[in-house]
C-alpha cells in the first residue's frame, strides 16, 4: 500500500515537474525571443536612420560636383549596358548547341550574402579551419 | 638482537597502520582498490584519449586521492547532511579536500566558472537570429524525460532532478544543482557528465542522422546579420533582470554568466576579462575538479546507483540531442527549408563542441556549407536555457 501511494506521488510529481518545467523553459525564453526581436528591429531602425542621415550629409556635401557625376553617370550606364550584352552573348554562347532557348530576366550584382556565398576573408575562412580541427 | 627485533617490531607497526593493510584489514576495503583502478582508467582516458582533459583530470587524481586509505584528505562523515555540517568541524578537522569543497558546497564554484564562460562566449549568432532561443529551449527535453525515468527507476525526486540536469550537458550547472539537491551524488554525476560531454561527437551523430533526411541537412542557411556593439551591451543587462526576476533561483548562473559577457563586450575591462578567462577560471577549475573528485570514495561509488545515473545521463543526452533536432526539423517546414535542422542538436549547452558536431556533419553532405556560426545560436541559448532548467528544479524540488 505505501509503495503503491510512493509510486502515485512521484507519477504525480513527475507529471508535474515535467510539465511545469517545459512551460517554464519555453515560456521564459519564448519571451526572451521576443523582448530581443523587438530590441534588434528598434537597433536596425536607428542604423539605417543614422545611415540615411550620413548618406544624405555626403550628398549635400557633394553638390557642385553633380555636373561632373552626370557625365560619369552616362558613362556608368554606358558601361552596364555593355555588361549586359556581355553576359548576354556569354549565356547564348554556352547553349548554343542545344535545343533550349534562355530567356535572361534580370542581372542582379551578387555580393555573397545570398545562401553562404564564398566571400569570406582569408581569415575567416582560417578561423573556420581552426575550429574544425579534429577533437583529439 | 633486541634492537634487530625493535627494528622488525616498528616495521611491522608501520605496515599495520598502512593503507595496503587498511585494503585487507578493513571491511570492503577492496573496493577502495576498485576506485583506484577506475581513477587510473579516467587519468589514461584524459591524457591519452584528451576526454575533457581539463575537469577530467582533476576529478580522476580527486578520486585517486579520496580512495586513499588513512591519508585524511578527505572525510564523508564531515559532509554527512543527516548529522548536519559544521564549517568550524570542517575547518578544524578537515583534510585539504574538505576545505576545497566548501567552494562546491556552498554553491561558489559553478557560477564562477559561468563567470569564465561568459567572457568567452560570444552571443553575436544569438542576438542576431533569436529563435534559436527555442533550439536551446528543446534540447532542455533530455533533462526532464531523464528526471522521469530516474523516477521509475525509483530514485528519490531530489536524485531524480540531479541526474537530469545531466541531459543539460553543463557540468558546472549539474554540480551547481546536485550540490543542492542530491550531494551525496555529486561524484558520479559529475564524472557521467564530464565522460559524456566528452562523446558528444559518438552520441549526437548516429541521432542527428537518423532524424534528417540528406535533403535536410544540406540546407544552406542565409548568412547571419551583423550585430552592434550596442546590442551586445544590452543583451546582457535584459537577460539578467528579465530571468533573475521570473526565476531567482536561476540568477546565480544565470547573473554570473551575464556579467561574464558584459565585461567582454563592454570593452571598458579588459584587464579583469582576461583574468576571469584565464587565472580565475584556471584556479576554479582546479579547485573544483579535486573536490568534486574527491566525493567518489567507494562507498558512494560501487553502488547500483551509479550504473542508473550512467544510464539516465545517456538518455538525457541522446533524448536532447533529439529534441533539439526535432524542432529544428519544425522550424525548416515552418521556414520553407531555410533552417538546417542539425543545428538544432547544438542546443545542448557543450558549447562549442555540439556546435562543431553540426558543422560536421553538414558537411559531410555538403563540404562548402558553413554551419558553425548558425548552431552557436542555439548552443550558446542552451546554456542560458540549462540554468533556467536548473533553476526550476531547485524550486521545486529543493
Amino acid at each position: 500500500m505505501n509503495i503503491t501511494l510512493l509510486n502515485l506521488f512521484n507519477s504525480e510529481l513527475a507529471v508535474n515537474v515535467t510539465l511545469c518545467g517545459f512551460v517554464i523553459v519555453f515560456s521564459m525564453l519564448i519571451f526572451l525571443v521576443l523582448v530581443i526581436s523587438v530590441f534588434g528591429k528598434i537597433m536596425v531602425l536607428i542604423q539605417n536612420k543614422k545611415l540615411k542621415k550620413a548618406t544624405n550629409a555626403d550628398m549635400g556635401n557633394n553638390m557642385p560636383l553633380k555636373a561632373k557625376e552626370n557625365n560619369a553617370d552616362t558613362a556608368n550606364e554606358i558601361t552596364e549596358e555593355e555588361t549586359v550584352a556581355a553576359i548576354s552573348a556569354a549565356v547564348a554562347y554556352i547553349y548554343k548547341d542545344s535545343s533550349v532557348t534562355p530567356k535572361i530576366k534580370s542581372i542582379r550584382p551578387f555580393n555573397g550574402n545570398k545562401n553562404g556565398g564564398n566571400t569570406r576573408s582569408a581569415w575567416a575562412k582560417a578561423g573556420i579551419e581552426n575550429n574544425m580541427r579534429s577533437f583529439y | 638482537m633486541e634492537v634487530i627485533k625493535n627494528l622488525f617490531s616498528t616495521i611491522w607497526g608501520i605496515l599495520c597502520n598502512s593503507g595496503f593493510a587498511t585494503f585487507i584489514i578493513k571491511q570492503d576495503g577492496w573496493k577502495n582498490i576498485i576506485m583506484l583502478a577506475v581513477a587510473c582508467f579516467l587519468i589514461y582516458l584524459a591524457i591519452v584519449k584528451k576526454f575533457e582533459p581539463l575537469l577530467l583530470l582533476p576529478i580522476a587524481f580527486g578520486m585517486l586521492l579520496t580512495n586513499l586509505p588513512l591519508a585524511g584528505i578527505y572525510h564523508p562523515e564531515l559532509w554527512d547532511m543527516q548529522k548536519g555540517i559544521s564549517y568550524g568541524e570542517v575547518l578544524h578537522k578537515g583534510g585539504v579536500l574538505d576545505i576545497l569543497y566548501i567552494g562546491v558546497k556552498i554553491g561558489l564554484f559553478p557560477p564562477l566558472i559561468f563567470l569564465g564562460i561568459g567572457c568567452m562566449t560570444d552571443f553575436g549568432p544569438l542576438i542576431s537570429n533569436p529563435k534559436s532561443f527555442l533550439l536551446g529551449a528543446a534540447a532542455q527535453l533530455g533533462i526532464f524525460i531523464a528526471f522521469v525515468g530516474a523516477l521509475a527507476l525509483g530514485m528519490a525526486p531530489q536524485e531524480a532532478g540531479s541526474i537530469g540536469i545531466i541531459g543539460g550537458a553543463d557540468g558546472p550547472t549539474a554540480i551547481f544543482v546536485t550540490s543542492k539537491l542530491a550531494p551525496h551524488l555529486l561524484g558520479p554525476i559529475a564524472v557521467a557528465a564530464y565522460s559524456y560531454m566528452a562523446l558528444i561527437p559518438f552520441i549526437q551523430k548516429p541521432i542527428m542522422k537518423a532524424l534528417t533526411t540528406k535533403k535536410e541537412r544540406m540546407v544552406r542557411m542565409e548568412q547571419l546579420r551583423t550585430v552592434s556593439k550596442t546590442e551586445k551591451i544590452i543583451f546582457p543587462i535584459l537577460v539578467t533582470i528579465i530571468v533573475s526576476l521570473l526565476l531567482p533561483d536561476a540568477a546565480p548562473l544565470v547573473g554570473m554568466l551575464m556579467l561574464g559577457n558584459l565585461m567582454r563586450e563592454s570593452g571598458v575591462v579588459e584587464r579583469i576579462t582576461k583574468t576571469a578567462q584565464n587565472e580565475l577560471m584556471n584556479i576554479i577549475t582546479i579547485f573544483l575538479g579535486l573536490s568534486v573528485g574527491a566525493t567518489t570514495n567507494a562507498q558512494t561509488f560501487l553502488k547500483l546507483d551509479t550504473l542508473k545515473i550512467l544510464l539516465m545521463g545517456l538518455v538525457a543526452f541522446a533524448i536532447g540531442t533529439a529534441g533539439g533536432v526535432l524542432l529544428g526539423k519544425l522550424m525548416y517546414l515552418l521556414s520553407h527549408g531555410k533552417v538546417n535542422p542539425l543545428i538544432g542538436s547544438a542546443g545542448v549547452s557543450a558549447v562549442p563542441m555540439a556546435a562543431r558536431v553540426s558543422q560536421i556533419v553538414g558537411q559531410e553532405e555538403d563540404p562548402g556549407n558553413f554551419l558553425l556560426m548558425h548552431a552557436m545560436g542555439p548552443n550558446v541559448s542552451g546554456v542560458i536555457g540549462s540554468a533556467v532548467a536548473a533553476g526550476i528544479l531547485i524550486n521545486m524540488l529543493g
